[in-house]
């Protein structure tokens, strides 16, 4: 069972949450730099270094053996493994990339202004580029495709009522 | 191909699942994520999927349940190889920072995790194979909102697990073994309202 000093992390760290809520109100400078110690706080007390810097939509954090960054970007990711067919049917609004170790990167892509027919389109590019499409499912609002080549994994989804769609790009656990 | 089923699941969240028309993401939502960790023990990591409930009940607090299975991990002690796949059911607070773009949160809570130990050991012998376990899980994270409906967020959790390790005499050496783990997790969560 837990004991009674973690019950005390846990309630302090509520309270440091809170005040430094109240003390980042309405300054967004203070605000990221409040939010930046609060996130390292919370990860350092939870067992280690940690490091998280916040720049305007950008967020890093730092702790342990893993990591996450998020971008706001237009940009395909230039680091992704050139074996991912380029997205060409929408428009990149968010990068975020975790790591732990030496397992590997995840990237989950965040798309907006998705085009009518991309779903179909980027299944072809998949298969032209030797992934195997394990699934291509549609509905009335949109659709989703899982595939895998060799050491990656991909799954791309899509609601088009909202306008939004996530292409993710893993390690394979095979 | 296991690395592909909570993406499978986000994907029929976000496919499936009606448009709302809330302005932004408040109240009830529900979601799918995937992570990676590697219990202090393990030879190496496994992937982690799972689903999770949120209620924001306020713009700075939220409460979040999830439940995970978590992929074989491999321990070996003594030479032997147990392996060892467990289901966390989380429950936890978050408490949002929101800033301009996103909002970036603290999240600390409970766990109770259900551990089933194979291998060898556990097919030549009878022995109990699966123990229960409680833990907590402290982190933080961040929440986007590239729309009025959906989130996606992304966090790096601790989970210190307290696992009896009650298995009998027979395999006394995994009574050492530690489950306390660094794990990053990212997934979508579709708010209902």
């Amino acid at each position: 069972m837990l004991s009674g000093r973690r019950h005390l992390w846990i309630c302090g760290l509520v309270l440091i949450a809170s005040a430094a809520l109240v003390a980042g109100c309405g300054k967004k400078d203070s605000g990221e730099k409040v939010a930046e110690g609060m996130l390292e706080e919370a990860l350092e007390q939870s067992g280690g270094e940690a490091d998280v810097d916040i720049e305007g939509s950008d967020l890093t954090m730092e702790s342990g053996d893993v990591s996450l960054k998020s971008t706001a970007t237009a940009e395909w990711p230039g680091d992704l493994p050139a074996s991912v067919p380029r997205f060409a049917y929408g428009v990149p609004v968010r990068v975020t990339r975790t790591e732990q170790g030496t397992e590997g990167t995840t990237y989950g892509i965040a798309l907006k202004e998705i085009q009518t027919g991309a779903l179909d389109k980027y299944s072809a590019d998949l298969k032209a580029a030797g992934w195997e499409v394990l699934t291509t499912m549609t509905s009335g609002e949109g659709g989703t495709i899982m595939a895998k080549k060799d050491a990656l994994a991909l799954t791309f989804a899509y609601n088009e009522e909202e306008d939004f769609g996530n292409l993710a790009v893993m390690p394979n656990a095979d | 191909m296991k690395t592909l089923w909570p993406l499978l699941v986000a994907s029929l969240a976000l496919t499936v699942l009606p448009a709302a028309a809330a302005a932004a993401p408040a109240g009830l939502g529900l979601g799918a994520h995937g992570g990676y960790g590697q219990s202090a023990d393990a030879e190496e990591g496994s992937p982690t999927v799972g689903a999770h409930l949120v209620l924001n009940v306020a713009s700075w607090l939220g409460v979040v349940g999830s439940v995970d299975f978590k992929f074989k991990e491999d321990l070996v002690e003594s030479g032997i190889d147990y392996d060892v796949e467990s289901y966390p059911i989380t429950l936890m607070g978050r408490v949002y920072l929101p800033l301009e773009s996103f909002s970036p949160y603290v999240a600390g809570g409970f766990e109770y995790r259900i551990i089933k130990y194979g291998g060898d050991l556990f097919e030549d012998f009878e022995v109990d194979d699966s123990e229960e376990a409680f833990g907590w899980v402290a982190g933080a994270g961040a929440a986007f909102n590239p729309s009025e409906s959906f989130e996606i967020f992304g966090e790096i959790l601790y989970e210190a697990i307290d696992a009896e390790r009650d298995l009998g005499n027979a395999i006394e050496d995994a009574e050492d073994f530690e489950y306390d783990q660094w794990s990053v997790r990212a997934g979508i969560t579709f708010y209902l309202n």
